[in-house]
């Protein structure tokens, strides 16, 4: 936890002796004593505001979806904080935050796993964030039944054709949730990253993961202070030029990515959009992240919060991470 | 510390056949393009922009820039005759250039885009530096937008075009057509800049249709 947070008593008493000010001058969004959001590198050219909120997308929209979603858990031997939290270019254009985020314990009646994921909505595609909600929520209830199998396929082609057959279910559901709205399955679209990790392990020092993606949202692991990459996005042009191709569901899932392995009792399991990943290229940013991930520093749901909602010019977009540490029990 | 850069090249004629109200209006239209990108920080942020004129010979007119730090853009200048080859040539050293610059600085660098626009039939044989150009083995070859009117013929502009082409149908003079010209070149840098695809990636959005010109589809090779 940062000094910022452990320093501060925030008891109206306190901040009157801290700040004789105050009662004079009510502290406005732009006087916040919170600190803003930080900068790694060079910053964005324009300020952290939220503006005004989103225009509506449409009845069949659903509910709201909120600037920022936070969430965390307490397992035995594991701690997990998520966020998902709309950039700044759709702040900025009165847009609704298309990332989506989920995390649950799942059971077969054999076996018992944490499932955490992202789902990034297609930009261009208006009706995205209902069908990155949609995929979170379809993953749980379709991978739930095969808990034991993820675990039981030990990795390679069996994990990749175990994946590729709750995808397509995925999609096939997506599908009708489309027909059901009128509306062409690709104003769904979603890439999807998940992880499924064992809640009982032999041993915490050997917790056994399965990874699984549709398109570009991905996964790392933290070890030592270095990120590893679970995954290598099949549609990423290794050459000069960057990518802009991405596998979605439902109507593009094409090649699905799997990863398989133990976390540690020091190691941090983190899955993302690519909202998180971009800017993850540069170093900077990384050794940022493990400074403040890496070994024992967890940090509490609102700091991992603050810590995610980092600005880096030209990275705009909707960034959505779940982390899952090992600790000993 | 790398960004993520979309660049944009415009490739302008400016052969004598341009002088008077069609170079007119492209001048014209710079300063509002330089304040619409410049002025709109989520675009700028993300977007570089360069200017090329060509005749007999080609020119950078201006460097690939931020548009947000940039306080004049030259403007064109109708002379000579047109010369394709040196247009291609040129485009092809800059974007290497720029590229390996970008690169250099740790940006994630995103294909180029180019708005080619011309009003007449070229003189050379192009044929060569077009395909260096966009040899798909050149890793950073461009997606091209081909613009044309006055004497230019439509399959030309299919030649060139890797993305789309539009022709100018008539319906407008040449000023007023090419205010459309820049307001689409503007449009596409704005939309590109603004709405990010997957997860934030920056991509090219191409115009459906620009008034006063009719969309052709590009040759496919």
């Amino acid at each position: 936890m940062p000094s910022w947070l452990r320093k501060r008593d925030l008891s109206p008493e306190a901040a009157a002796v801290a700040d004789p000010q105050a009662e004079r001058e009510p502290v406005t969004a732009f006087e916040s004593r919170f600190p803003e959001p930080p900068v790694i590198g060079k910053g964005p050219s324009f300020a952290p505001d939220l503006g005004p909120l989103p225009a509506s997308v449409g009845a069949m929209s659903g509910q709201a979806v909120p600037d920022t979603a936070l969430d965390g858990t307490e397992l035995p031997g594991l701690t997990v904080r998520g966020a998902s939290i709309r950039g700044d270019d759709h702040r900025f254009g009165k847009e609704i935050r298309q990332d989506s985020m989920g995390m649950w314990t799942i059971d077969d009646g054999r076996s018992s796993a944490l499932l955490v994921c992202v789902a990034d909505g297609v930009g261009s595609q208006p009706l995205s964030h209902l069908g990155a909600a949609e995929a979170c929520r379809l993953l749980r209830d379709l991978a739930a039944p095969h808990v034991s199998r993820f675990f039981r396929v030990g990795g390679g082609s069996g994990l990749t054709d175990l994946w590729k057959l709750v995808a397509d279910q995925i999609g096939d559901q997506m599908n009708a949730l489309a027909a059901q709205l009128s509306v062409d399955p690709r104003e769904l679209s979603t890439t999807l990253a998940a992880a499924i990790i064992e809640t009982s392990p032999a041993s915490d020092e050997e917790r056994r993961y399965a990874i699984l993606n549709v398109g570009d949202a991905t996964a790392f692991v933290l070890r030592d202070g270095e990120f590893l990459d679970c995954l290598v996005d099949p549609s990423r042009e290794p050459e000069a030029i960057t990518s802009t191709a991405t596998w979605a569901l439902p109507a593009s899932i094409g090649q699905v990515g799997t990863a398989d392995g133990v976390i540690g009792s020091r190691d941090m399991l983190m899955v993302c959009t690519d909202g998180m990943s971009n800017p993850m290229r540069n170093r900077d940013v990384c050794d940022r992240l493990a400074g403040w991930w890496d070994g024992d520093q967890i940090p509490s749901m609102q700091e991992f919060g603050w810590q995610l909602s980092y600005r880096v010019r030209s990275f705009g977009d909707d960034r959505t991470a779940v982390c899952v540490w090992g600790r000993g029990k | 510390m790398g960004q993520q850069v979309l660049p944009f090249y415009l490739v302008c004629d400016e052969s004598g056949s341009m002088s008077g109200a069609p170079v007119d209006a492209i001048n014209e239209s710079l300063p509002s393009m330089h304040s619409e990108i410049g002025s709109n920080p989520v675009v700028a942020d993300k977007t570089k922009f360069c200017l090329i004129g060509f005749n007999h010979q080609a020119q950078v007119l201006l460097p690939l820039s931020d548009l947000s730090t940039v306080t004049s853009i030259p403007g064109l200048q109708a002379s000579g005759g047109t010369d394709y080859t040196a247009a291609f040539d040129l485009l092809y050293t800059t974007i290497a250039k720029d590229v390996a610059m970008l690169k250099a600085n740790g940006d994630q660098v995103y294909r180029p885009a180019v708005f080619f626009l011309s009003d007449g039939q070229p003189g050379d044989n192009w044929s060569a530096a077009y395909q260096r150009l966009t040899d798909p083995l050149w890793p950073l070859h461009p997606n091209i937008l081909a613009f044309g009117f006055g004497g230019v013929d439509p399959a030309t502009l299919q030649q060139i075009a890797t993305v789309r082409a539009f022709i100018a149908d008539g319906t407008m003079g040449p000023d007023s057509a090419l205010r459309e010209f820049a307001a689409s070149l503007i449009q596409s840098i704005v939309s590109s800049g603004s709405k990010p695809t997957a997860g934030g990636t920056l991509t090219l959005a191409v115009p459906d249709n620009v008034p006063g010109f009719t969309a052709l589809p590009a040759d496919l090779v």
